[in-house]
């Protein structure tokens, strides 16, 4: 008897007459084939005919760009576009800053202000944005001009920053990135959204993607904070604009990181149970 | 006994219609609105971004004491709520408290979900006793907009006139659709920079 392992195993077709690759074939492996089944039409059988067989079941079968032995999945494409997205994630969490009594890096006030209102792009703010350190451009009282500076309350012990501080060539670097982040960032999250939603409608295995998307959002924002923590608190060491600097960073590669890890996870985690409920037909004796 | 500093003095200064683009005033003089920055120096202050108690504590009774004021305030139970639309793209609710008690009406300056240091209060001006008109839209095109058509607002609003957090909260603009309320008010300020010990100055 040939290699399993090595066998290309074609769909079985309808019982034949020769009793060679077809369902009446002892020497052979078949899944469910062509003929309306309980998978139906176009059920795991397919890819089959023209793969190695393999000694457990498959685990991505989703549709594939290119042939149909190799290539990039739809399913892997849109995953990827959605890795990369899900750095956007900074624009909406909140980074904690490890030993600043509840502070938080933000690229958003807190309460409500309209956009006519700050000038600040980025923010590291207790729960009520009472306490708070804030990059902002505009004129500065202290300095007489326009400049980068500090805006700060009840910040000052932790960070040595008073109110109107300028915040220099850093400062203004920090500024101008997080206003792209906070814009850019929610396009990216709309960006990657769409292309989860995408790869769960193209692929086979439906609940399998939610599965792995729900886990890449939930290990994004997860690592943002665990990342952007460490990152803020390392970056301390030159209080503000490396707190800041490394929040924003830490949640940035973190959320990356974090959403790829979790989502390749779920799917290892979903295909161990599936296996574990999943029973391989006996082999035919001769 | 000889100083070795100079004292400095608690400063109140208005500057009428200024015209820099640094200020990025909300409102702009024309024949239906007087335009007024305030600016304040007050000695030890410096570290913490915010008005000055004393400051605040003058403004309040000056402007308590001429008109009748109404601000956004949570504890306010008069809410102004968006339509449906706007509930959804996140328009605010404006909660408004109405006063013309000073001690209520210092409250302004330190309400967090409308920060004074982000611009984000507004202060309805009008005649004391009054009831005033309000719809959500006027009061969120006050809110929001870089350019608010003021003379306008004023009618609708049966306002007097408006004053707003200037750059950072460390200034406030007021803009008054009444000159002789414009007047008033002038008096009303130097009045109560004499009685806090301030110095009142007024430019153009």
């Amino acid at each position: 008897m040939p290699d399993p392992s090595q066998q290309l195993i074609c769909p079985a077709k309808t019982p034949g007459t020769t009793g060679v690759n077809d369902q009446g074939d002892p020497n052979n492996y078949s899944f469910l084939g062509t003929t309306p089944g309980p998978l139906g039409q176009t059920d795991a059988a397919e890819l089959m005919c023209s793969a190695p067989r393999q000694t457990s079941r498959p685990r991505d079968n989703s549709p594939s760009i290119g042939s149909a032995s190799g290539g990039l999945s739809e399913e892997t494409v849109s995953g990827s576009i959605s890795i990369l997205a899900r750095g956007g994630i900074v624009s909406v969490v909140r980074v904690p800053v490890p030993g600043s009594n509840g502070l938080f890096v933000e690229l958003k006030p807190r309460g409500y202000v309209p956009p006519s209102g700050s000038t600040s792009t980025l923010f590291i703010q207790d729960n009520t944005g009472n306490k708070h350190l804030r990059l902002d451009y505009g004129y500065n009282k202290t300095t007489g001009t326009v400049d980068y500076h500090w805006n700060q309350q009840g910040t000052h012990p932790q960070f040595g920053i008073t109110n109107h501080q300028p915040a220099g060539k850093p400062g203004r670097l920090l500024h101008k990135g997080a206003k792209y982040l906070r814009y850019g960032g929610k396009v990216l999250i709309v960006v990657g959204l769409t292309a989860d939603m995408y790869s769960v409608v193209v692929a086979r295995k439906k609940v399998r993607q939610v599965v792995k998307v729900a886990a890449g959002w939930g290990g994004a924002w997860a690592g943002c904070k665990l990342i952007g923590a460490a990152g803020a608190a390392g970056g301390t060491a030159y209080p503000g604009v490396g707190t800041a600097a490394g929040g924003v960073t830490g949640c940035v590669i973190g959320a990356v990181a974090g959403g790829a890890g979790a989502s390749w996870a779920a799917g290892e985690v979903y295909d161990t149970v599936e296996e574990y409920v999943y029973e391989e037909l006996p082999e035919a004796a001769n | 006994m000889i100083r070795t500093e100079p004292v400095s003095p608690h400063t109140l200064t208005l500057v009428r219609n200024p015209v820099n683009l640094d200020w990025e005033l909300r409102s702009h003089a024309s024949s239906h609105v007087v335009v007024g920055l305030l600016d304040w120096a007050v000695p030890g202050t410096g570290i913490d971004a915010g008005v000055p108690v004393a400051v605040a504590t003058l403004l309040s009774k000056a402007l308590c004491q001429s008109a009748q004021l109404s601000f956004l305030d949570p504890a306010s139970p008069i809410q102004l709520s968006p339509s449906f639309p706007g509930r959804l793209i996140g328009k605010p609710v404006f909660p408004l408290t109405t006063t013309s008690n000073s001690d209520t009406a210092v409250r302004l300056f330190n309400i967090d979900a409308f920060p004074w240091e982000q611009r984000a209060q507004v202060v309805i001006l009008s005649e004391p006793g009054t009831t005033p008109v309000w719809r959500y839209q006027d009061l969120f095109e006050l809110w929001s907009s870089s350019s608010p058509d003021l003379g306008r607002l004023a009618l609708h609003m049966h306002a007097w006139g408006f004053a707003f957090p200037g750059v950072d909260g460390d200034f406030m603009e007021i803009a008054v659709a009444s000159t002789t309320y414009w007047e008033q008010l002038k008096q009303t300020l130097a009045q109560m920079c004499k009685q806090h010990d301030f110095l009142w100055e007024e430019v153009s």
